[in-house]
């Protein structure tokens, strides 16, 4: 673990903590404290049941975003890669309505995250077939596109099709990205392929490593592009689907993480995913704690502010790669 | 020839009796809550059509929709009908609407009510529109009163999409009419204030839409959340009737009757 | 040793190395030339073990090389392809680090202090020392080429495979590359590059492979290699004085 590593990790456990101690009910500093530590049960029930899982969740979905995001830009070779630009996280989230609409979500609720990570890594599958071999940029980036606009026409079509006028509502939750309300058994429902993801992506770090000049290069090196290609694309499918069926579809993070922290590592492929995970991380329990104290008379959604601060981040990005001579 | 006499003049006395009614419009409804008032007010033979909702489960008088033309709520179906008035809440465009005002066609429009008061308004208002002021007045004088009481407890409205109603809403209007404090206070429609839940747990927790669509329960529901869960089995739990709630119509008395009873 | 048996390769259906039959041995300065789709880069991938042979084999050491494991293989096999591909600012030396990967090396700071010295050596082999600290993205085409080299030769591979090192190189820098792989071949690696400038081939190495439409048409010491029969049949030119070209008659 490297320096920058365990201050991102320490901003993520600042951000959590403060998002336990901080909002709506009107409760002091130390009421809060006290409370927590069992001399109030309804504080104590604040505290740990409904503020703890809910900040995990904001967490757990940065982390997971800002890892494939890394992984997914380190294999395609290129920093607009990510989650959401290729549609993958659209395509988990019409996973997730389409388990849901046929009712799936009713036999076992754990059918929905099932249906978010295969959705996940049936997109990542198109992309591979039809963005080619070679993974040209401009055509990922279009096929991402198409993907992201058939998922959102198959999404609008549910919410067409919605039994009642009232569960729209919900539905909105898929296509913009919250943790509001999250309680730890939903936690639990994920963590075991969250991990399973970040373990599969992980792994894939020193081939990532040697394909920065190639997969010709990374064959001759020994490093098996097509190993890593496969580890990558299923533990992005594990990554997103997770996180898409514990938040919904939250953009920009997965592009804009790696971004940040890729300069302070030394722009080495392998040695950003930790560090990007943990910026997602803490960026998204930070931007959730905003969401949270905001004065709105609506609560924002998470992944409205994700947006609002990520998609001119992204075009900075976007612009500024354009101008390098590459 | 006394017989024909006769006849000629009842003939006429007919004539003149149906020129003495005004003429009822015929109607059709643009949406599900506009379906209700015209279910509930107009003759059958009045309704030309009434919309593709009317028949749902969460139509309250969905029954009486059975048999009748459910059409979708766009210009040219409804043009197509050629009805002397539609009546609306939220259903068709603002273009549309041009449309039937240059076709002659009259538009009643659904208000927004806070209180019973703008129930009875309302249901008034379209009775007269439909031609039906005498079954509007029998309806809202068949509308239940409960015995006022003082308010000691306070309900909370629940829905499994986190959403309450505090006051200026017409659930908000419910819970006075049921005698009950509501522990959501100000600021209309809100999501839940789970954390300030916890504080002050309410004594009555009305639920609405929980049991609703089973089939689509959705992950995101607030309803599967362990500490509201806990909240609820404390409280005394009220299931309302949800198709007497998403609209001002005459029905939400009986809603408020309903919820005096159960407290019994 | 790297030997190429009846080896005929097949892309995308069409024969680009039909029956070719060629050894690469220890201390040996091999140059492959020939026109444009002659099967140069295909025959150098062929032996860097990165496309399966349709018939032939390709043995390394005496071996089948489809026998060796990945990292046998990079470990005796260092291999530069023509695109010098650049996706990250990565530094020069964490560029030349790389070359330690098939002995599980990193980023050049995580490397061990042997391995470093290694990285360290190639840099200065490729007069690449002084770029170090300077991202790949930003080098010029020259000095990406020095990069990249230094990388192969961080590899410390008995088999050194070059397709077009000195391509897009300005003349001192050609001399520069050219007797760095020189000075390998000294040290009893082989090294194979596929070069156009047939002149620089000539000066440079032991022996040239011309290839015409996937098959040998020599193989021999520079002279007798260039004949003016080939220089004419495959190349279309005919040598006049001091080493230049002109066009000849087919």
């Amino acid at each position: 673990m490297t320096r920058l590593s365990l201050v991102l990790a320490a901003l993520g456990l600042l951000a959590t903590a403060l998002s336990c101690l901080a909002g709506s009910a009107p409760l002091t500093l130390g009421e809060t404290l006290r409370g927590a530590a069992g001399a109030d049960p309804a504080v104590a029930t604040i505290v740990w049941e409904i503020r703890a899982p809910r900040a995990a969740a904001a967490w757990l979905t940065g982390a997971a975003l800002g890892l494939s995001g890394a992984a997914l830009q380190g294999l395609l070779r290129n920093p607009l890669a990510g989650p959401g630009v290729l549609g993958v996280s659209a395509f988990a989230s019409l996973g997730a309505v389409v388990a849901i609409y046929f009712g799936l979500a009713a036999a076992a609720i754990w059918f929905v995250p099932l249906a978010a990570m295969a959705f996940a890594g049936l997109a990542v599958l198109a992309l591979i077939a039809l963005a080619g071999r070679r993974l040209d940029t401009v055509r990922l980036i279009l096929v991402g596109v198409g993907l992201s606009s058939f998922a959102g026409a198959l999404i609008s079509l549910a919410m067409n099709l919605a039994p009642n006028p009232f569960s729209l509502s919900d539905m909105v939750n898929w296509m913009l990205g919250s943790v509001a309300n999250r309680a730890w058994p939903d936690i639990g429902l994920v963590a075991p392929t969250l991990a399973l993801g970040a373990v599969l992506t992980l792994a894939a770090g020193p081939s990532l490593r040697a394909l920065s000049l190639g997969e010709d290069v990374a064959a001759s090196l020994g490093a098996a592009p097509a190993r890593a290609r496969l580890l990558v694309m299923m533990g992005s499918a594990a990554l997103i689907g997770a996180s898409v069926s514990l938040a919904g579809a939250i953009g920009f993070v997965g592009v804009v993480a790696p971004h940040a922290v890729r300069p302070l590592v030394r722009h080495d492929p392998a040695a950003v995913l930790l560090p990007s995970a943990l910026a997602g991380g803490a960026a998204l329990a930070l931007a959730d704690l905003f969401v949270r104290l905001a004065p709105f008379d609506q609560e924002l959604k998470l992944g409205v502010a994700a947006a609002l601060i990520g998609a001119p981040a992204f075009i900075f990005i976007a612009a500024r790669l354009s101008k390098a001579s590459r | 020839m006394k017989r024909l006499g006769a006849l000629l003049a009842a003939g006429v006395t007919l004539a003149a009796a149906a020129q003495s009614e005004p003429a009822r419009p015929t109607v059709v409804s643009l949406d599900y809550c506009a379906d209700q008032f015209v279910l509930g007010l107009a003759d059958r033979d009045q309704i030309l059509g009434v919309s593709k909702d009317a028949d749902k489960a969460f139509s309250h008088l969905r029954a009486r929709a059975d048999g009748l033309r459910q059409v979708r709520a766009s210009g040219e179906d409804v043009i197509a009908l050629r009805p002397d008035l539609v009546v609306r809440s939220w259903g068709g465009s603002a273009r549309d609407l041009d449309f039937y005002r240059r076709f002659g066609i009259e538009v009643a429009q659904i208000g927004y009510a806070q209180d019973i008061e703008g129930v009875r308004r309302e249901t008034r208002a379209i009775g007269e529109a439909l031609g039906r002021s005498a079954q509007a007045e029998s309806l809202i004088r068949a509308m239940p009163s409960p015995a006022p009481r003082s308010a000691e407890r306070s309900a909370l409205y629940l829905t499994p999409g986190g959403v309450t109603a505090g006051e200026r809403t017409l659930v908000g209007a419910l819970i006075h009419a049921a005698a009950l404090e509501n522990g959501a206070g100000e600021g209309g429609w809100q999501s839940l204030p789970l954390e300030r839940l916890v504080l002050a747990p309410p004594a009555v927790a009305l639920t609405a839409f929980f049991e609703f669509d089973t089939d689509a329960a959705d992950h995101w529901s607030l309803s599967r959340h362990p500490v509201l869960n806990r909240i609820l089995a404390d409280a005394q739990r009220i299931r309302l009737d949800e198709t007497r709630l998403t609209c001002p119509a005459w029905f939400v008395a009986q809603e408020a009757a309903a919820i005096a009873e159960a407290l019994e | 040793m790297i030997e190429a048996i009846a080896l005929s390769v097949e892309l995308r259906g069409r024969g680009a190395l039909n029956n070719v039959g060629v050894a690469l041995k220890p201390g040996e300065f091999l140059s492959v030339v020939g026109p444009n789709g002659a099967g140069k880069t295909t025959l150098l991938r062929a032996f860097a073990g990165l496309v399966e042979p349709s018939s032939g084999e390709v043995r390394l050491d005496g071996r089948p090389l489809s026998e060796a494991t990945s990292t046998e293989r990079a470990r005796r096999i260092a291999y530069l392809p023509q695109e010098r591909e650049a996706a990250w600012a990565v530094s020069v030396e964490d560029v030349a680090a790389l070359g330690r990967h098939p002995w599980g090396g990193g980023a050049y700071r995580a490397l061990p202090p042997g391995q470093r010295k290694i990285v360290d050596l190639a840099l200065d082999k490729t007069n690449a020392a002084e770029l170090r600290g300077r991202p790949l993205t930003q080098l010029s085409g020259g000095e990406r080429a020095r990069a990249h080299l230094a990388r192969a030769l961080a590899v410390e591979a008995a088999h050194l495979l070059l397709d077009e090192p000195c391509a897009g190189l300005d003349p001192r820098h050609q001399i520069d590359v050219m007797g760095a792989l020189a000075r390998e071949c000294a040290d009893g690696r082989a090294v194979a590059v596929v070069l156009h400038d047939l002149a620089l081939a000539a000066q440079w190495c032991d022996r040239i492979l011309v290839l015409d439409r996937g098959a040998v048409v020599q193989d021999a010491a520079p002279d007798r290699a260039l004949d003016a029969e080939t220089l004419r049949r495959v190349f279309g030119v005919r040598r006049i004085e001091d080493g230049r070209y002109a066009p000849a008659e087919r």
